[in-house]
């Protein structure tokens, strides 16, 4: 179920190939916006200088000293920019992926029309779900860690030794990531819900999407496991080709310029994936009936 | 002297011929004293483990080496610091000290039952607390002991003191309790040092640390049976009392503190370093590092034998604090230091390494080189922390020696310069420990800037003179009381020349160095025309500059542009065009030192120029068949004392290639994050390693 899910939600994907450059070009576009505020006080600083070329190679942690000891005009701007861009960026990625799911779930091939109209259309009700998802969200990020604390409290007292702290350190930060993606699971296929009944009550949406991910816990976990899997992998092959570009060279520079890009061009492509993925689990799962089982449907 | 593992063989052959009474069975470990050993010490101790309590008699003999007659003595009481929150170390701390807290009801006292000459009479009543350095009135860290008899030059007094004293919980500065988990330190009523026709005793403060005279130490501490104990010194023999306790007996010569650890826990790791044996008491959950340890006790001990001179006693005892007991970490006692760690510390972070080279070093320059840390803390931290640099560079490379992870590569001058350029003009090095203008400035004037400074010194002297200056200056000063004039002197001399106009402004002024190529510029000669004229420099600009800058005839060499030009080898057609260069150099902050300075032409050509830097700036000019492509000062970055390398170069087109290196980097992982915003909990995860 998985690999088919998975093969169906490719398949969707490349008839709509327009929707992954969208989201690519807007996480690029936000990646200038992010990158204006630093590029700006760094040419000031170096652009005229020996380091503004050495810096084309190797890093430097002179500069970096420098640059935070000196720069500090610069530092409110690029941290008002570092707290404001993210939050606007989630806010778009969010009204995207109304005009998204809507494409999946019809089984439609792109229309800008459809794509922009669905995106608004459904904002408005996932920014309520949102909201409504964020107290999930919060139990699932806080309270394993907290659990594990206890435990070790309960075992091994107020003063354990530090490798079970260590461990348990590692266990929290699983738990934590673990928190992290269920609840995005929950959201994903809340709003699918959302989608696909056109509905517009919230809590029941978030309902389903939690009733759903956990009665097929292995098959929702999987796929976004096999999405993430394949990001790490990626990450690790684009870390190996950037840590050899560290030539001084302008066509060096492009061709990580390019290397970075077709990374991220990758990872949206994994993110439309998954949302392709996730609406084809969804259309072939019984979710329907979960929800009569739970007694929200008579 | 005798060699050290020889010394110990006479010890164990001491004992067995004197199996007399406890204070009369004397090791011996040097065959002729070291130093001058005018405070000798002979303590009992029992460890109260319930309760954190110790209850001790000491024997102080001191010896009157001053030509004055002494009518009074000054102890410190060291643990009174923690007695309340109105002592002179809790009022400037706050509380709160390398980011340790005591607990709410972990306060520590010492208090002085009895003191008697060892004749019988008890001068316990003329016991005074005074404040030489304030007027706080509630601080007790200080006692003033008037006597009913002098005492001559190269007389001697002894005195019988019994005193109680509670250690502070959790370890605070450097001492204290932690459940089963003790590290004792500056816990017992502990003489002055009479410098100078007067007794310098000052109070305990946030950031001072101490200051005493040389002497022998017998000590017998009575600890719980199946505890291990760590000392300063040898441990001479282990006593059972048959009642649940066991006395430790610790010998130590030519030392001037001494401090103690004791726990059930630690585990044992010994190896040795050239003809030094070493101990390391590690806690249970750090014990897969104590091999790291051990070695890098070994590397400073190498290092610093070969670099400096030799380590005279037999041993080193390095102590592993226990977790929630970090206040203890980080301190160095005579032949005992402490470091710390953390389960499964990665092996590219060297903390433990650089903790351990640097305490280790100040069995150097503390200890051994006895510098007064309440009045001139650098030439103790200061110096050692440019030995510290030093080693951790030659041991762990130049690239990442102290930071080697995940790509990442930081040197201790990293740190250093991270720590200073920040807030360089505070105070001047040379201060009181607590009268630096914050904590910080403590930190910064103490630590990484006199380190800089010294590192600035090497690269003027050369490494050779820099070398014999340390060693010269070790050797002369062991075992005394240097002050920042004799290091100044002992600079002078080695190096042949004075260096006043250095120390003077590095050590005493607030001044910052911060050399700048301000401008550069380069610009084609329009050729005169004309018979046989002089080609001046006001002829040869194009007509249409912006710039005018007209060379100075007195400031130039023979390469620039004051030289001048017969029209005649400028007449011929095919004679290449000649260019106009112009470098300014300014000195933006107030210390003056001598630069070098590099000039690249676009051709290759290189022109290097000295300037003694003492004036507010420096016109170079050059007319040369090629364009000027950049200046540097100090190419080479030589002088790390200066705050800004980035200043340091200027080119005459605009380059940012780096720039945009560094901004699509940025740029790429702004957009990842965006994406992948829990990628940032993995920060979490690493964080758990430190």
């Amino acid at each position: 179920m998985i690999v088919k899910s998975i093969i169906n939600g490719f398949k969707q994907v490349r008839r709509n190939m327009r929707i992954v450059y969208i989201f690519y070009l807007f996480n690029l576009l936000f990646g200038v916006l992010l990158m204006l505020p630093f590029r700006a006080p760094v040419s000031k600083m170096i652009g005229n200088t020996l380091w503004g070329e050495q810096l084309a190679g190797r890093f430097d942690f002179n500069f970096l000293l420098e640059f935070l000891a000196y720069s500090k005009d610069a530092l409110p701007a690029i941290s008002a920019f570092l707290t404001t861009v993210p939050i606007v960026y989630l806010l778009l990625s969010l009204f995207l992926s109304g005009g998204a799911f809507s494409i999946f779930v019809t089984g439609e091939t792109f229309q800008p029309v459809r794509f922009w109209g669905d995106s608004a259309r459904y904002f408005g009700r996932f920014i309520r779900l949102g909201l409504f998802t964020i107290p999930v969200f919060l139990a699932f990020i806080l309270l394993p860690p907290l659990l594990v604390k206890g435990i070790q409290r309960l075992i091994w007292g107020s003063d354990p030794y530090q490798n079970i702290l260590y461990w348990g350190g590692w266990l929290k930060v699983i738990l934590r990531y673990s928190g992290f993606y269920l609840s995005v699971m929950i959201f994903d296929y809340a709003r699918i819900y959302v989608v696909e009944n056109d509905e517009s009550k919230m809590l029941l949406a978030l309902k389903t999407g939690f009733l759903f991910v956990f009665k097929n816990l292995l098959r929702t976990g999987g796929l976004m496991l096999l999405i993430i899997v394949a990001g790490i992998i990626v990450l690790i092959i684009y870390n190996l080709i950037a840590d050899v570009l560290t030539l001084p060279n302008a066509l060096v520079i492009i061709f990580l310029f390019l290397v970075q890009q077709l990374y991220m061009f990758f990872r949206m492509l994994l993110r439309v994936t998954l949302y392709a993925g996730e609406v084809s689990l969804f259309q072939n799962s019984d979710a329907e009936e979960i929800l009569l089982a739970s007694g929200e449907k008579a | 002297m005798i060699h050290k593992r020889s010394a110990i063989l006479l010890i164990g052959v001491l004992l067995c011929a004197f199996v007399t009474p406890k204070l009369s069975a004397q090791p011996v470990i040097f065959e002729q004293p070291l130093s001058p050993r005018i405070a000798n010490y002979n303590i009992d101790v029992r460890l109260d483990v319930e309760k954190k309590l110790l209850f001790g008699k000491e024997r102080l003999t001191w010896k009157n080496v001053s030509p004055d007659v002494i009518d009074e003595l000054q102890f410190h009481l060291y643990l009174n610091g923690f007695r309340n929150n109105q002592s002179t170390f809790m009022q400037e701390s706050g509380g709160s000290h390398r980011n340790f807290k005591m607990d709410e009801d972990g306060w520590g006292f010492i208090k002085v039952d009895k003191i008697m000459l060892d004749s019988g009479v008890d001068l316990t009543g003329r016991i005074e607390f005074i404040h030489p350095d304030d007027d706080n009135e509630f601080d007790k860290t200080v006692f003033r002991l008037s006597l009913p008899e002098s005492i001559p030059p190269g007389g001697s007094i002894r005195l019988d003191i019994d005193f109680t004293a509670k250690l502070p919980q959790p370890p605070f500065a450097r001492t204290g309790a932690k459940d089963e988990y003790f590290f004792v330190g500056q816990w017992f009523p502990k003489i002055g040092v009479y410098i100078d026709g007067e007794w310098n005793c000052h109070q305990f403060h946030r950031n001072s640390e101490f200051f005493a005279d040389f002497g022998m130490y017998n000590v017998r501490m009575t600890v719980p049976e199946d505890n291990i104990v760590g000392a300063t010194g040898i441990e001479v023999e282990v006593t059972n009392n048959g009642d649940g306790t066991a006395t430790h007996f610790y010998h130590a010569e030519d030392v001037h503190d001494f401090a103690w650890t004791t726990s059930p826990e630690f585990v044992e790791v010994t190896g040795s370093a050239q003809d030094v044996d070493i101990r390391v008491l590690m806690q249970p959950d750090h014990v897969n590092q104590g091999e790291r340890y051990l070695e890098a006790a070994q590397v400073g001990v190498e290092y610093f034998q070969n670099w400096y001179g030799d380590y005279p006693f037999p041993n080193l005892t390095v102590v592993d604090p226990r977790r929630k007991a970090s206040g203890s970490g980080g301190m160095e006692y005579p032949t005992l230091i402490t470091a710390g760690t953390s389960y499964r510390m990665p092996d590219g972070i060297r903390l433990p390494e650089m903790v351990i080279i640097h305490e280790f070093g100040h069995n150097y320059w503390y200890h051994l080189v006895a510098s007064n840390e309440f009045e001139e803390p650098w030439l103790d931290e200061g110096i050692n922390s440019y030995s510290e640099n030093k080693i951790m560079a030659a041991e762990y490379g130049l690239n990442g020696d102290m930071l080697d992870i995940f790509g990442i590569k930081l040197n201790d001058t990293h740190f250093q310069r991270a720590s200073y350029i920040g807030r360089p003009d505070l105070d001047p090095i040379v201060k009181k420990a607590w009268e630096y203008y914050s904590n910080g400035s403590y930190a910064v004037n103490n630590y990484p800037r006199p380190a800089l400074v010294l590192l600035t010194l090497e690269n003027y002297l050369g490494q050779e003179t820099m070398d014999r200056l340390m060693r010269t200056y070790f050797e002369r000063w062991k075992f005394k009381h240097p002050k920042t004039q004799d290091f100044i002197d002992v600079a002078n001399e080695v190096a042949g020349q004075k260096l006043d106009w250095f120390f003077d402004q590095a050590l005493f002024t607030n001044y910052v160095l911060d050399y700048s190529v301000d401008r550069v510029i380069t610009k084609k000669i329009k050729k005169d025309k004309g018979y046989d004229f002089t080609l001046s420099v006001e002829h040869a600009l194009e007509e249409d500059s912006t710039e005018n800058e007209i060379p100075e005839q007195d400031t130039v060499s023979n390469d620039s542009a004051s030289e001048e030009t017969t029209i005649d080898s400028l007449k011929e057609e095919d004679e290449p065009e000649m260019y106009y260069s112009l470098v300014k150099i300014r000195r933006l902050g107030e210390f003056q030192f001598p630069v070098e300075i590099k000039v690249v032409f676009e051709n290759g050509d290189i022109v290097k120029e000295k300037w003694d830097g003492r004036d507010y700036w420096k016109k170079l000019e050059y007319i040369k068949p090629t364009k000027l492509a950049y200046a540097t000062v100090d190419p080479d970055e030589k002088i790390l004392l200066d705050v800004k390398f980035h200043n340091n170069s200027k080119t005459v087109e605009t380059n940012t290639i780096g720039v945009n290196k560094l901004a699509i980097r940025w740029m790429f992982w702004m957009q990842f994050l965006m994406d992948q915003p829990e990628f940032l909990n993995l920060f979490s995860g690493l964080s758990l390693r430190l």
